[in-house]
């Protein structure tokens, strides 16, 4: 049920900052809500579930840090206990994890701390510690209530500022003063150091500072700077602003997913809210404050320190100004928020006392010595005063025949227009309350198809109303010159009229009425959105035609014909008979019979050919027969020819 | 006088006058002649399908007939002095020759 | 086709990492380093993916995108909406060489996008409204709207119809907050994955409306796409903070009434996108063609007109670092000389095997198998084999016609009747004429 809660809050604290760029602001405009916490703790808690020890410490700290009591303490103890062991098994960094989640239970079995306190004065005796390692053994034994000795202490300093020579990264300046902070006052040297880290810092967008490599560097080196202040009773050099933004940067990073991270935030945002020396304060407008109307006449801010609770000395509030950002007028000049009895850390003002005309308004709050802008909307309704819609010819020969339209009804008839001739409309606004013209920023006039079909799927074409000097809106399309933009596709469109603005509360769309379009027909064809859309999509399937098969006659024809052309021999022979023909002269040669033979044969091999040979095969054979056959000719042609002769 | 007396007169001097080996040449021709005919009216009867058939076997029976009327020229006693040193035999041999191309063709081409 | 699988070889070669195809270097650019923490959820999913991040500021003086004529990065991703100009050896030329070299962009503006930005996506077939100029929509904006209505409510049903890029279309509404673009109508690469409502238009809040809007309605684009003849592909969106964590965990409620969704759909959107963009999704190949003729086992050396052929494709897509079979049941298989003379459907057989039989057309000459399977959002698969089909010998036409037998008992007839007539004319005996005389 908090969800709902921080939205809005985000969102008005986020206007504030998008537009408090200009005069720096003195104060933060966010805080960390019930819900931010919320939702960190649920980043953290999975460490519960036991797994290692490193997210249980973020789990324990987290949980400290946001003031909830840690669930199944018991079995965390256990497996604190039993992960740590005689403490010689751990890592040094698994061994800080196990002793701080110890300590920040509170309420387990001890440890064995004789070999813990060894082991961590081991790492801190050694020289070649780096100063990571440094900070796990000093924080691991301050956890384990163990002091380090004053020789010990003066040791350990010597070897931090050699080790700072070697390497003073940002990173190990964030864990000096962490370890500083446990030396008491010898850690003072370190105090030295501060300033060097924070001019590291990058500044972004003017409202923020933060070191490069993020959240975890940024809240370290924050939280080890002001701690380190703190033990020391020393103001760190660490201007207001500097405070402001760097809180300002923690903040906006609220929305961290990891447990170290979460960790680091909330340790950070408690030492900045807790410090002696500087405090943020948040001034804000309160959840859903960001707009003003004459239902909802008040601006209520929230002012509150970063985490969400009530300063300690209630501050005067009062909005120093109210300017209309559209025109720079400034409506208002010091006036006091009222504190709010229910909630301390909410102030209210009536702005509509002065009836301030709708429009985005920003206010300077100021509270004590910090001041902030915020920035509201005071917001009005619309209504329809008329609106007129007809038709009129395109060259303006005849007065428009216009009907009116009551808002929300829809014409009931039904325009028609050709492309001779032109859509009307015209239609003034006012404020529902004043009763003035008014001008919005969005007035639009929207005309889609209505059936939902074929090629004028989704078709929507929106014109701009413009307003002429008496805030009246027209809107004339005519519609022969505008067909291209409809794709040239007649047909019924509705018409609607879209009336928007940030400042109104009721915002509408409006379907006034029917029309059908004639649109003449295009020139050239519409295909490429066609050819866009198709691009994707499969092809029609192509068939390959194949060529008929030639019309064949039916068997009986063919048999008739083979028939008929068979029949001439049958007539030839007859002819011949009749002529009486012989072969009485048939000489009894050899030549002869092999002539003829011969020949039979040179056909016979052609039947064969037409059968089954190939022509080579064909041509072979055919040269033998052919040879003989000729040879043979040649004898009996020559006996005949000597025969006659004779 | 009429046409048909022209084909009756024709006819008589045919019979007459024409010696036996040119009419069974004749006789030949005719039965090419209408191997033909049938074949060309079988092939606008039926379309030309089978093209390539069509073309050698009338192709086949324009070719025979065109031989037998060079043979029919060259045999003619009346022609002998067109044709001088040209023996019948040698034409014959001639029209052997040229059958034996003529149906190594057909046959190729007629599928 | 080959070249490309070439250097697919070749840089896989290079990333001798066993995870070549998933994940891969990537360079972001950022406008300051705290974006890389108000936008840790979404660099987060991009590395337990497997990509490896490298960040920079926009304008780094040292911003190389190659060395040597190689990439170093086959990823880029620019979250710098404000950068007027890139640091380095980066531009906007360098950008669309590297889209070029097929190396993947994403990019988000806000509506402060710097000229950069514009000539970009320019150059990609989108453009960006003026610097200053937000999509407002009056009446789906969120209850977490500033005061502008610029923090806009982007309905699901509005995105484009294409799961692979998208990802489940079924998901709560999305938080939009930036520019409008508006796609190049000509370019018919430019996808459009998420258009705003009717209602919504793209001008500067600040400003009365004198002109016609950049975009109106359905035509203001949010987030548009682009995927390059090459397969690269571009992302953009007119909203960085899109992908910011506040809007993965943002709830999402209209103010003007509605339901009210926990979490809003941004994450599942922008993951699914962002696996789509980098090619973790959607990418398909053909590994193996075969053809032959139908009932025998190896392709011929040509086919011949009316052979029935069978065609058959394997084609796979990437899941994760694996190739695991690609089910569609949409793609055809052209049969193509200059024109497409069969064009048909592929049948789906098993293990992404997909198969065609048809006849080939009695119209001899060199043609090609060609699949050209071009979907959105899918990488163009093109696959061409080419086969040349050569006429009927002579020995294979139809022999023996029945409609042909009197042509054949001519021919013959008419040796037979030169055979016949050769006795005749050589033996006869004219004995009767002699008679006669």
């Amino acid at each position: 049920m908090q969800t709902p809660m921080w939205l809005p809050l985000i969102a008005s604290t986020l206007a504030c900052v998008a537009l408090s760029a200009s005069v720096s602001p003195t104060s933060t405009s966010s805080f960390l809500s019930k819900a931010d916490i919320t939702r960190l703790k649920k980043v953290v808690e999975p460490g519960f579930e036991l797994k290692d020890l490193a997210t249980l410490h973020y789990a324990v700290i987290g949980y400290n840090l946001v003031g909830e009591t840690i669930p199944k303490n018991a079995e965390a103890c256990k497996f604190i206990l039993s992960s740590v062991g005689d403490a010689s098994g751990l890592s040094l960094e698994n061994l800080y994890y196990a002793v701080t989640a110890w300590k920040g239970i509170g309420i387990c079995q001890p440890l064995p701390n004789a070999a813990i306190i060894k082991t961590f004065a081991a790492v801190v005796e050694k020289e070649s510690s780096t100063i990571p390692e440094v900070f796990y053994a000093v924080t691991g034994l301050s956890a384990v209530s163990q002091h380090l000795t004053e020789p010990a202490i003066v040791k350990l300093v010597k070897a931090l500022q050699a080790a700072l020579k070697k390497d003073d990264s940002i990173l190990n300046l964030g864990y000096l003063f962490h370890i500083a902070a446990e030396l008491g006052p010898a850690g003072s040297f370190a105090f030295e150091r501060i300033e060097d880290a924070i001019v590291q810092a990058d500044e972004v967008d003017g409202k923020y500072l933060q070191f490069e490599g993020g959240l975890s560097i940024t809240s370290l080196v924050v939280k080890g700077a002001f701690q380190l202040s703190t033990n020391l009773k020393k103001k760190p050099p660490i201007t207001s602003e500097q405070t402001v933004k760097f809180a300002n940067y923690l903040l906006s990073r609220r929305s961290v997913q990891t447990s170290k991270g979460v960790v680091g935030l909330l340790a950070a945002l408690s030492v900045l809210a807790n410090n002696p020396f500087e405090n943020p304060i948040c001034i804000a407008l309160a959840d859903g404050g960001i707009s003003v109307s004459s239902k909802q006449p008040l601006v209520s801010v929230k002012v509150c320190d970063i985490l969400g609770r009530s300063l300690k000395t209630l501050p005067s509030v009062v909005a120093n100004s109210a300017t209309r950002v559209s025109d720079d007028v400034v409506v208002i000049s010091k006036k006091a928020f009222q504190p709010l009895a229910s909630d301390k850390t909410l102030y209210t003002m009536n702005l509509m006392e002065i009836k301030p005309e709708r429009g985005v308004y920003k206010i300077s709050v100021s509270a004590g010595s910090v001041s902030n802008i915020v920035t509201v909307k005071v917001l009005s309704e619309v209504v329809v005063d008329y609106l007129e819609i007809g038709t009129a010819d395109a060259d303006q020969t005849t007065q428009p025949k216009l009907s009116r339209v009551e808002y929300p009804k829809k014409l009931s008839s039904k325009i028609e227009a050709d492309s001779q001739q032109k859509l009307v409309i015209r239609f003034l606004l006012k404020d529902s309350t004043s009763q003035k013209p008014i001008r919005v920023h969005q007035a639009f006039v929207r005309l889609y198809s209505v059936s939902n079909s074929g090629n004028s799927q989704g078709q929507e074409i929106i014109f701009v109303a413009e307003p002429d000097t008496g805030n009246v809106y027209k809107f004339d399309m005519d519609v022969g010159s505008t067909a291209g933009e409809f794709g040239h596709i007649s047909g019924d469109y509705n018409i609607e009229l879209i009336v928007g603005d940030a400042v109104l509360i009721n915002s509408f769309q409006w379907n006034v009425a029917q029309i059908t379009l004639k649109l003449p027909e295009s020139q050239s064809a519409v295909q490429t959105s066609d050819e866009k859309s198709n691009l994707y999509k499969p092809k029609p399937e192509i068939k390959h035609m194949f060529r008929e098969p030639e019309v064949r006659p039916s068997r009986v024809v063919s048999n008739l014909f083979t028939g008929l052309c068979l029949a001439p021999v049958l007539l030839l022979l007859i002819l011949w008979a009749k002529l009486g023909v012989n072969i009485s002269n048939f000489p009894l040669s050899l030549s002869a019979v092999i002539f003829h033979l011969g020949l039979g044969g040179i056909f016979a091999l052609f039947g064969v050919f037409w059968l089954q040979l190939n022509m080579f095969v064909t041509l072979r054979y055919l040269l033998g027969i052919g040879v003989v056959t000729f040879l043979a000719g040649n004898k009996l042609l020559s006996q005949i020819a000597s025969r006659k002769g004779r | 006088m009429s046409v048909v007396a022209v084909l009756g007169k024709f006819w008589q001097e045919y019979t007459k006058n024409t010696p036996k080996k040119l009419k069974i040449i004749d006789a030949y021709l005719f039965y090419i002649f209408l191997t033909g005919v049938t074949q060309f009216v079988y092939c606008c009867l039926v379309g030309t399908f089978p093209f390539n058939s069509f073309l050698s076997g009338f192709i086949s029976c324009v070719s025979c007939f065109v031989l037998g009327v060079c043979l029919r020229l060259q045999v003619n006693p009346q022609n002998k002095s067109q044709f001088h040193g040209i023996s019948p035999e040698r034409g014959f041999a001639d029209f052997i020759f040229a059958h034996i191309i003529l149906h190594i063709v057909v046959m190729n081409f007629i599928g | 086709m080959l070249k490309m699988s070439l250097t697919s070889v070749f840089l896989g070669f290079l990333c001798f990492l066993a995870s070549a195809n998933a994940g891969g270097e990537t360079l972001v650019l950022l406008d300051n380093l705290a974006i890389r923490e108000t936008h840790s959820m979404f660099f987060k999913s991009l590395q337990e993916r497997g990509y490896t991040l490298t960040f920079k500021l926009a304008d780094d003086a040292n911003l190389v995108l190659s060395k040597y004529g190689e990439y170093l990065y086959s990823h880029l991703i620019i979250f710098a909406p404000s950068v007027e100009e890139f640091g380095g050896a980066l531009s906007v030329d360098a950008v669309t060489e590297f889209i070029d070299g097929g190396g993947n962009v994403l990019v988000a503006g806000s509506s402060q996008s710097g000229d950069v930005l514009r000539e970009l996506a320019s150059e990609c077939g989108f453009e960006v409204d003026e610097e200053g100029a937000a999509v407002i929509d009056h009446m789906n904006y969120d209850v977490s709207d500033l005061g502008q209505h610029t923090t806009i409510v982007a309905e699901t049903e509005n995105l484009i119809n294409a799961p692979v890029i998208i990802g489940d279309k079924n998901i709560p509404p999305l938080l939009y907050q930036g520019t409008g673009l508006v796609a190049d109508t000509e370019n018919p690469l430019v996808l459009q994955l998420l258009t705003a409502s009717s209602s919504a238009y793209s001008y500067n809040p600040d400003q009365p409306v004198k002109e016609y809007p950049h975009a109106v309605g359905k035509n203001t684009l949010l987030i548009a796409a682009l995927q390059a003849r090459n397969n690269a592909r571009v992302l953009f969106s007119g909203s960085l903070f899109f992908f910011s964590d506040e809007a993965f965990t943002s709830s999402v409620q209209k103010a003007q009434g509605g339901q009210k969704y926990e979490k809003s759909g941004n994450e599942a959107v922008a993951k699914a996108m962002s696996k789509w963009v980098f090619k973790d999704s959607g990418v398909i190949r053909a590994s193996s063609v075969s053809h032959k003729k139908s009932g025998e086992k190896e392709p011929p050396a040509a086919y011949t007109v009316m052979d029935d052929v069978v065609y058959a494709i394997t084609i796979e897509q990437l899941a994760g670092d694996k190739w695991i079979p690609y089910e569609a049941d949409d793609l055809q298989l052209e049969f193509v000389r200059i024109d497409p003379f069969v064009r048909t459907k592929l049948q789906k057989l098993d293990n992404g095997r997909y198969e065609a039989r048809f006849k080939i057309p009695d119209v001899y000459g060199v043609y090609q198998f060609k699949v050209d399977y071009n979907r959105i959002g899918i990488t163009h698969l093109y696959s061409t084999t080419q086969v040349s089909v050569r006429p009927l010998q002579h020995t294979q036409y139809e022999r023996f016609i029945p409609s042909a037998f009197p042509y054949y008992v001519s021919a013959f007839s008419m040796m037979g009747g030169v055979f016949l007539f050769s006795f005749v004319f050589l033996h006869y005996k004219e004995d009767v004429k002699s008679k006669a005389e």
